[in-house]
């Protein structure tokens, strides 16, 4: 049913989102191939059940927080006699790994090696404005920032290079920290390159930004949820209750999440674990509890993060679904992921069980009643 | 009080160390504080978080449990010691298994020390072995990849040396870089404990800040009296909330925040003064001797409550046009419900609920701030330094140019370091008002009574398609549950609607929110941000409407 | 606070008797540490067990094997013989706290645990701002509203294996030896929770050897790693098929029902919840602790072979 309902690419919802690249499809026909999903599900043994679910998120609010005409973010690189790329930005890295990924966008658009490359970030003196890690803005923003500014790095290293050796600029390249020309006779270390860029000029400053597009409708309301992209995924999960207690296991995770494009897969695979993961304590175990207005759980015992014995295996799949306005057709991995991991595990429960338990955290004793007041009404 | 003193003589990372140490503190204290080797983190101090695991004469012992003084004359290791890159820490770089890195040290430790007895370990005993260690980060899946991975090698005679970098790429249209699996720039310091977060970075001679916070939900303050406490010996400066009027908040629309609570507290937890003084302990037991008196309020813990029309004088806030607690509606309307209703053959309805949720990264909260001549340094666990620092500007009176804010490492953070928060605050006006820099860390309870997270939701949603399966109509009735401030709450209330409008065709939706003032700690921003409690509802309602309809819900 | 380790345990006692019941006698420290750091305890003295040998060793004689109080649940839990004879104690032990707690946490430490209860395990900020309880020198009971007694939760799930095995401990109390059953520790009041004198030095836990060849052991908590209980049921059967049955979390104290083989499975059902005290202050509702109970000792009493 979720195959007739998925909306297609390029169009716009009905609160006029323009959906761009979109990769539903193939999350959940990944997640069903790998699970098994058509052979296995309703065979499966007495208690286990499979649940499936999507997810949609932004991939960075296309509003500012504070509404002015400043970029969303502004990044700046410079080139000094050192051949140190020392790139500055505002992005803020809290172990999501934006500056390794500022590093290997800077790298793959100059052609030098990334241990050539410096990120400073996050400082709100040395670095340019960026709004911050939330809304999962920065992957998309930023990126799209860095690779700009490195775009007019390397414009300005070619045309430095293109002057003094004489030849045009579409006879170089610079790749593999060395400029080359297609006729062999330009062949300069990185160090050569440098020292001919900043010849008479002193260091090189190159700026890049992102403005997002106008997007959305004319009401009151529109500009909530608006993002230059938007991610996609799903989520397939396997649980095995125990019949007589409603006591439960997650015993797999299957994820697919569009991405984009992974500019890191490493990095990509990570987020969508965690994601999961996360998702899974809010389905299983996690939550707030109250004595007047004081948290009755206010530490890691009582409030229950799942711990690496109540963490399945995970199946991580990245979709890549090539946006056409991404950093090399990147987008959103590190919130979205975690929207379907919740009702999967709800709904392959429900699988298993015949019981619905619309209340998070599905704990085990609201699976228990469940199934009895189940019972009871057959009866 | 008269504090005995003990000598405590310590072999740490095979370096003699010799302290004088009271009875009561512990052993990650001594490691961090007294030794200054802070790869130890503290994220828990109760012993439920693993992040302090070190080895004392060999065998993995949580330090934040453990009085230092039991260990006269023992040999520890802290990850310090491990050096200088253990292959095990080598495959935790490599396989990804480092993202913050605020439980690697501990995770490390945990691992080597079990690897000792079982150097042939299946993977659930890998997860048995850190089933202590909490990461919020990873999921544990390349966690225990990393560990697997060293024992596969440990196993194999030594082959070409690893390398990280896969930059091999001729074809020059081909990416080379942007796809290839790269560790973290910084992994290599985190998996060694040599990276910095906030707590760990080295301050010469700073004063030490704590807080005293209300006891009460809602209550005005009728006076404040910290004369005792301002003659205890090293406390340096106590601050109340009617030296920083100024509101603030994340949203320009809710500037209802002040650094620390002037006529009224609104929650159990809320900072009513600050004291900055020699130690962590006299500032703690200074705030102790701080009194307030309090007219207690009537409090308002439920949605159910907060709905309801009440007097002026029972608001939580005063700025609310309505005669009750509701901050925000956000209501939207597309297409037609009634036309959805009647194209529709099947339909579904449920009513959901969800307790509110805490972020519970593994790095607690902790900042340190200084003045000079270029004006206010503020370096924090923040993931929005420049919204913090217009905070500062705001609350403080001072030019955006005077203002400097640093993110150190970061422990995690997953929303719940998105606003700029009070301690910030409250720590920037006593380093200037002492010309000294101030510190502050959070207990693991602060990081709960400063939540931020998760609204607890109520949700009645329904949905309803044409014999064929195509959604004709979605329509949520959303309540949540904002605690005692806003932060996030307008976008949140607008976010539980909107992200229904995706990834199916819907052309007839709509839904209203409510957020509510609670007198409860605020909630805000969490992953998936405001998109995360419908989405629940709306894969549910799916997978009933497929039941109904005997098809597969795929 | 004073410090003391002594070698001997004779030192220990005097050094205890001398305190005057503020002392503590610290062994891993993972529960009296966590108590002190929230204030619910403030010992002026710790008197460290650690280098006492004589309360390390784990010897089996002919039909009993005794176990020094300072042995860790890691060590037990790794012991060949505690495998050999007593798995039920290995399958407590890994049920208990986390990995690395349990190397430091010792079986003499874990019977004197403190009970436990939401409103008691908190800050001292937290306590003071909810209003302290009976346990804490209040005068009510925060998770019950009254005033009747406190009902915190008896929480050591070794103590639960043990009793199921007959267990015995040798005390040292007063410079006079004294062995009484594992459950006579345990007074049944919330507030105070044992019976024995705070100077009094648990020495040894002695248990029958091929007594109880058939047991059963279950812990409900909400992960698997970490956390207390939330109701714990171990039971065993001996060869003559007398059963003892013993439940934890569900009380002040250990319950401990015995019978054999023939008594009905209601009986013992019955009696437990008539003697269980389990209110609201736990991750699990009342009323599904309640019924679990019931759930585990009907699965017991096939796992030790009767069929109910
Ligand atoms: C995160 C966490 C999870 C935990 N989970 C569990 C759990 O699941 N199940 C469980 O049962 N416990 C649990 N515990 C509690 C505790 O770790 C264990 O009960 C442990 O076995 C206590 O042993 P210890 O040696 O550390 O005791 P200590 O803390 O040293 O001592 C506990 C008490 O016993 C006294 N004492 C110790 N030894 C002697 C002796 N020989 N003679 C006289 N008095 C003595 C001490 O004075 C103190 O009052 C947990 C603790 C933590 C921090
Ligand atoms: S049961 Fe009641 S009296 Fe006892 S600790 Fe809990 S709240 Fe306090
Ligand atoms: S376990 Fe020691 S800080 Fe968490
Ligand atoms: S990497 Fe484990 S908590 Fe962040």
């Amino acid at each position: 049913m979720r195959f007739k309902n998925f909306i297609p690419s390029f169009t716009t919802t009905v609160g006029q989102y323009r959906i761009t690249s979109n990769g539903v499809r193939e999350s959940l026909e990944k997640v069903m191939v790998q699970s098994k999903w058509k052979e296995r599900r309703g065979k499966l043994p007495v208690g286990h059940g499979l649940g499936v679910a999507c997810g949609f998120f932004i991939s960075g609010s296309a509003l500012p927080i504070i509404w002015n005409e400043y970029p969303q973010t502004s990044v700046h690189i410079k080139l000094d006699f050192d051949g140190r790329v020392l790139v500055t930005s505002g992005a803020s890295d809290i172990g999501q790994g934006s500056d390794t990924m500022i590093a290997m966008v800077a790298s793959e658009i100059l052609g030098i090696s990334m241990e050539k490359i410096t990120v400073v970030a996050a400082d709100t003196l040395l670095t340019p404005v960026d709004l911050g890690s939330y809304s999962s803005r920065v992957t998309f923003m930023v990126g799209n920032a860095v690779k700009m500014a490195a775009e007019n790095l390397k414009e300005k290293i070619l045309q430095a290079v293109s002057i003094r050796k004489n030849i045009e600029i579409s006879e170089i390249h610079l790749y593999q920290d060395s400029v080359t020309s297609n006729d062999g006779k330009v062949n300069l270390n990185w160090q050569e390159t440098v020292d001919i860029t900043t010849a008479g000029v002193g260091a090189i400053s190159v700026t890049g930004k992102y403005i997002s597009p106008k997007l959305g409708g004319n009401f009151k309301g529109s500009g909530a949820g608006l993002s230059p992209s938007y991610s996609f995924g799903a989520v397939i999960a396997e649980v095995k209750v125990d019949n007589v207690t409603g006591q439960y296991e997650v015993l797999h995770l299957w994820g697919a999440h569009d991405c984009g494009k992974a500019i890191n897969p490493l990095a990509v695979e990570g987020q969508l674990e965690g994601s999961w993961h996360m998702g899974m304590g809010q389905a299983i175990s996690e939550g707030l509890r109250y004595y007047k207005g004081l948290i009755l759980n206010p530490n890691y015992l009582d409030y229950p993060v799942p711990t690496s014995l109540d963490t399945p295996e995970m199946s991580t799949n990245i979709i890549e679904s090539n946006d056409p306005e991404g950093p090399f057709g990147a987008k959103e991995c590190g919130e979205g992921a975690l929207l379907p991991a919740i009702p999967a595990i709800a709904n392959a429960i429900y699988n298993a069980t015949g019981v619905r338990v619309n209340e998070l955290p599905i704990t085990a004793d609201k699976v228990y009643f469940g199934m009895r007041n189940k019972n009871n009404k057959k009866q | 009080m008269v504090v005995i003193m003990h000598t405590l003589n310590l072999t740490i990372n095979n370096k003699p160390y010799h302290f004088l140490i009271s009875g009561t503190e512990s052993l990650a204290q001594v490691i961090r504080q007294k030794a200054d080797l802070t790869g130890t983190k503290i994220g828990c101090e109760q012993g439920t978080c693993g992040a302090c695991t070190v080895l004392v004469n060999e065998k993995a012992v949580l330090s934040c449990i453990s009085p230092a003084i039991r260990y006269n004359n023992s040999s520890v290791t802290t990850i310090e010691g491990i050096a200088p890159l253990h292959k095990l820490q080598e495959q935790f770089v490599k396989q990804g298994a480092v993202q913050c890195g605020f439980c690697t040290p501990g995770m490390v430790m945990t691992a080597l020390d079990f690897l000792k007895n079982n150097s042939n370990p299946t993977s659930h005993e890998i997860r048995e072995a850190l089933s202590g260690n909490v990461c919020r980060c990873t999921g544990y899946q390349k966690i225990v990849h990393a560990i697997e991975e060293y024992v596969k090698q440990n196993k194999i005679p030594e082959t070409s040396a690893t390398t990280f970098k896969s930059n091999g790429n001729d074809n020059k249209n081909l990416l080379s870089i942007v796809g290839t699996r790269q560790p973290y720039l910084e992994a290599e310091q985190k998996v060694t404990g040599k990276a910095d977060f906030a707590d760990d970075i080295p301050i010469k001679n700073p004063l030490y800040c704590r807080f005293l916070r209300s006891p009460h939900p809602h209550a005005k303050i009728i006076s404040i009296d910290i004369s005792e406490a301002e003659k205890m010996e090293g406390v340096k400066c106590i601050i109340t909330g009617k030296e920083l009027p100024v509101t603030f908040g994340v949203l320009p629309v809710s500037q209802d925040e002040t650094a620390m609570a002037v006529e009224k507290v609104r929650y159990i937890g809320e900072i009513v003064a600050a004291v900055a003084a020699e130690s962590e302990e006299l500032a703690e037991n200074a705030c102790k001797k701080i009194k307030v008196d309090y007219e207690i309020l009537k409090s308002f813990f439920t949605i159910e409550d907060s709905l309801k029309e009440i007097n002026e004088n029972e608001k939580i806030h005063s700025h609310g046009k309505n005669n009750n607690n509701i901050h925000k509606t956000a209501e939207l309307r597309f297409g037609s419900k009634q036309e959805g209703l009647e194209k529709s053959v099947t339909h579904s309805e449920f009513n959901f609920s969800y307790l509110g949720l805490n972020h519970a990264f593994t790095e607690p909260h902790a900042a340190v701030s200084w003045w000079d001549e270029k004006g206010l340094t503020l370096i924090s666990a923040t993931q929005v330094p420049h919204y913090l620092h217009r905070a500062l500007a705001k609350v403080l009176q001072v030019p955006l140019y005077k203002v400097r804010v640093i993110k150190p490492n970061v422990g995690g953070g997953f929303g719940g370091k998105s606003d700029p928060f009070t301690h910030e605050i409250i720590i920037a006006h006593l380093s200037r008002k002492t010309g000294k820099p101030v510190k502050v860390r959070f207990t693991r309870e602060e990081v709960f009574i400063n939540n931020h997270g998760r609204h607890p939701t109520e949700i009645k949603m329904n949905a309803g398609t044409n014999a064929d399966g195509i959604l004709q109509y979605i329509d949520a009735d959303i309540k949540i549950d904002g605690g005692a401030y806003g932060s996030f709450g307008v976008v949140t209330s607008y976010y539980n609607g909107v992200m229904l409008q995706a990834p199916y065709r819907v052309n007839n939706f709509g839904f209203i929110t409510k957020r509510v003032y609670t007198n409860k700690p605020q909630c805000g921003a969490m992953r998936g941000h405001g998109a995360v409690n419908p989405r629940f509802a709306m894969e549910v309602l799916m997978d009933d409407l497929a039941e109904k309809l005997n098809m597969d819900p795929c | 606070m004073n410090y003391y380790k002594p070698k001997e345990l004779t030192e220990a006692v005097s050094l205890a008797e001398s305190a005057n019941g503020s002392g503590f006698f610290i062994a891993g420290g993972t529960d009296l540490w966590v108590n002190y750091l929230q204030k619910n305890t403030e010992p002026t003295l710790l008197i460290d067990l650690s280098e006492i040998e004589e309360l390390k060793e784990i010897n089996i004689s002919k039909n009993q094997i005794e176990i020094g109080s300072f042995v860790t649940l890691d060590e037990l839990i790794r012991n060949p013989l505690i495998a050999k004879h007593f798995p039920l104690l290995a399958t407590a032990g890994l049920s208990i706290a986390t990995p690395v707690i349990r190397k430091t946490a010792t079986i003499g430490g874990n019977l004197l645990c403190e009970n436990r209860c939401y409103y008691y395990n908190q800050s001292e900020f937290w306590k003071n701002a909810a209003g302290q309880c009976l346990k804490n020198c209040g005068e009510i009971c925060l998770a019950t509203g009254g005033a009747k007694g406190c009902y915190s939760k008896f929480v050591s799930d070794m103590a639960v294996a043990l009793i199921a095995v007959e267990g015995e401990v040798e005390i040292v109390e007063k410079k006079v030896i004294h062995k009484i059953p594992i459950e006579k520790i345990y007074s049944g009041d919330g507030i105070k929770s044992k019976n024995i004198s705070p100077d009094a030095i648990l020495k040894k836990i002695t248990l029958p050897v091929e007594k109880y060849t058939k047991t059963y052991y279950r812990k409900l908590r909400s992960r698997k790693s970490v956390e207390f209980t939330s109701l714990t049921v171990a039971m065993a059967c001996d060869t003559k098929n007398n059963i003892r049955i013993s439940i934890g979390g569900i009380a002040q104290k250990p319950l401990l029902l015995t019978g054999d083989s023939s008594t009905p499975v209601e009986e013992f059902i019955s009696s437990a919840n008539k003697q269980s005290k389990i209110i609201d202050n736990d991750l699990f509702p009342r009323v599904y602790r309640k019924e679990m109970m019931g759930v585990y000792i009907r699965e017991g009493m096939r796992g030790v072979g009767v069929v109910g």
